[in-house]
């Protein structure tokens, strides 16, 4: 990206648009487009691919909320599939006690932002692999509570018949309708996402992944936004998690356990730090074993080297985020113009000498 | 006025400053000079919050400081320059500085700050779109020292500014550190360059193994026979 900074202003006099910028173009176009099939998916394809597109649309929502941890805030978390679990069950079990959907939405997603409390707070005094480590035991520690608190969670047995999704009257029943459901959930998250990361907790976030010491030092308070970034992720998982547990209708523990945890890992690290980044990365490690289907046997063979490939080829993930995560201050603030020394076209007192001369 | 009185700070059970008193008046340039582990470098990171003091206190215009969180420091007026560059490696250098300003919202000021960071080190406007971590050492350093007064301090805190800087680029150094405090800013800088630092300050220190062992003018240090024996390759 630094290569071309100015992307689709380079044009030449006679209109032309070069290279660099019809590639731009093309990027562009990209979104609107992905969000074009996104809206028409369920009218162009079979059932099953729709079905595809809800479990994408949930996974994206939970790399996404893990990107906030791991990607910004730059904590190592291997439990995330906790976060999911909690949602997917404070979720089931208040709406087959009769409590309505939307209740259970949002009970998901406070119990599993609770649950973010919690682990959040052991980040204050550890990081790297020894936080990776608790995270880890986190996540198996749920999943135990989960297989052993028999009168609550039925244990091994699992939660069924946990009625389908409805609001305002209407069921989400159809996969189809579900399929719009998750994918609005799936909109407001990357909203949220968006503003967060693009506020003083994004840039709080990004300096302290860079270097923590050195952000204390500007005066960020490091340890309320490492337990934020937690918490947040955390609801947002939860609410993937209620999502699950109302589309499958059915959740054990098994649904959630280390695996789940580094399948979100491995989306994230493979999709990027962007929105398309995150739900390229749910997509991809989703329907590469179901394209490898015919392969039997070998298909988890193909799987590994193809996450291999691409973590040797893109190492930032497939689509990393364009601008280092970050949006400078005097950026931000409202009526500055751009001052940023990557943008040619910076203010007037903002020149290099080199570039006057 | 930045105070500490009888300051005693451990690591573990490492004693590294045994009652250590020193002040810094509005705007003045206090130098400490003393080898390594005397605990120069101790003494910052104990007043700008890294480190608490297990006794003796540190005070700010008279609001007792030690034991606040370093953020909460910064928002009261002390930056500090920390000792190793840790400047953020992956932003550009613009970007470093504007994380400097985290903790304002004056966007007046800070843009002034930002021109006034780039008068006394142009080289950082030069280099404002490049990625920090590929700037030379010297370059570094005065990003480092930038940002901190981008958080607009009434006092900043240097450890060894000319670390690793070439023998011109010292003199540089201490010209522009000079030049920051006839702005009006509070300097404590910790240096192992004697000569050079008492040059430029207005008071010293001398810390030997944790205590102070001298203080006084610039000059009456620069002219001491004992600093000039231990730290001026006497004569």
């Amino acid at each position: 990206m630094r290569a071309n900074p100015t992307g689709l202003r380079r044009r030449t006099r006679a209109g032309k648009v070069s290279a660099a910028g019809y590639l731009t173009a093309l990027r562009k176009g990209v979104g609107p487009l992905a969000v074009l099939l996104a809206l028409t998916f369920p009218f162009l394809v079979s059932q099953y691919l729709v079905h595809l597109g809800v479990l994408i649309s949930i996974y994206t929502i939970l790399t996404l909320s893990l990107n906030l941890v791991s990607g910004y805030a730059g904590q190592l978390a291997l439990g995330h599939a906790a976060f999911y679990a909690l949602g997917a069950y404070a979720s089931a079990l208040l709406t087959l006690s009769g409590h309505p959907f939307w209740l259970g939405l949002l009970a998901a997603g406070v119990v599993a932002a609770l649950g973010g409390l919690v682990v959040g707070l052991p980040s204050l005094k550890s990081s790297g692999f020894y936080l990776g480590m608790i995270t880890l035991g986190f996540g198996e520690i749920v999943k135990l509570v989960l297989l052993n608190w028999d009168s609550l969670t039925r244990g091994p047995m699992g939660l069924t018949n946990i009625p389908p999704a409805k609001l305002w009257g209407y069921t989400f029943g159809s996969v189809a309708s579900f399929y719009y459901l998750a994918l609005l959930i799936l909109a407001l998250t990357a909203g949220a996402v968006h503003r967060l990361v693009n506020s003083r907790v994004g840039e709080a976030l990004v300096a302290i992944r860079e270097d923590e010491v050195a952000a204390k030092a500007m005066g960020i308070d490091t340890g309320y936004h490492k337990v934020l970034a937690f918490t947040v992720s955390g609801f947002l998982a939860g609410l993937a998690g209620s999502l699950y547990a109302h589309y499958i209708s059915f959740i054990n523990p098994a649904s959630f356990g280390s695996g789940e945890s580094f399948l979100i890992v491995s989306m994230t690290l493979l999709g990027g730090a962007s929105l398309g980044g995150s739900a390229l990365g749910a997509a991809t490690l989703l329907l590469v074993p179901e394209v490898f289907r015919a392969l039997a046997d070998y298909r988890l063979l193909f799987y590994g080297a193809v996450l291999i490939l691409l973590m040797v080829f893109r190492p930032n993930g497939l689509i990393p985020e364009r601008r280092l995560r970050y949006r400078g201050i005097l950026e931000r603030l409202r009526g500055a113009e751009p001052v940023s020394g990557r943008d040619s076209g910076a203010g007037p007192g903002y020149r290099a000498p080199a570039e006057e001369g | 006025m930045l105070e500490l009185e009888e300051l005693h700070v451990y690591y573990g059970n490492v004693h590294a400053l045994k009652g250590v008193s020193l002040k810094v008046a509005q705007g003045e340039l206090v130098v400490v000079v003393g080898a390594n582990g005397a605990g120069k470098t101790t003494l910052l990171r104990t007043v700008c919050g890294v480190l608490h003091p297990r006794g003796g206190r540190v005070s700010w215009n008279g609001e007792l400081i030690s034991g606040l969180a370093p953020q909460r420091i910064v928002r009261r007026g002390i930056a500090a320059s920390p000792d190793n560059r840790q400047v953020f490696p992956r932003m550009t250098v613009m970007e470093n500085l504007e994380m400097g300003a985290f903790s304002r919202r004056d966007r007046v000021g800070i843009r002034r700050d930002l021109e006034t960071v780039y008068g006394l080190f142009p080289v950082l406007r030069d280099r404002r779109g490049q990625v920090a971590g590929t700037l030379s050492g010297g370059e570094q350093q005065m990003l480092a020292i930038g940002r901190a007064l981008m958080a607009a301090p009434k006092l900043l805190l240097m450890d060894e500014p000319s670390m690793g800087l070439a023998p011109r680029l010292v003199t540089t150094m201490f010209e522009t550190i000079h030049r920051i405090r006839d702005r009006g800013t509070g300097i404590l800088l910790v240096e192992q360059n004697a000569r050079l630092a008492l040059g430029i300050a207005d008071r010293g220190y001398v810390l030997e193994t944790g205590r102070v062992l001298l203080s006084g003018t610039g000059d009456e240090l620069s002219e001491n026979h004992l600093v000039r024996q231990a730290y001026l390759g006497g004569e």
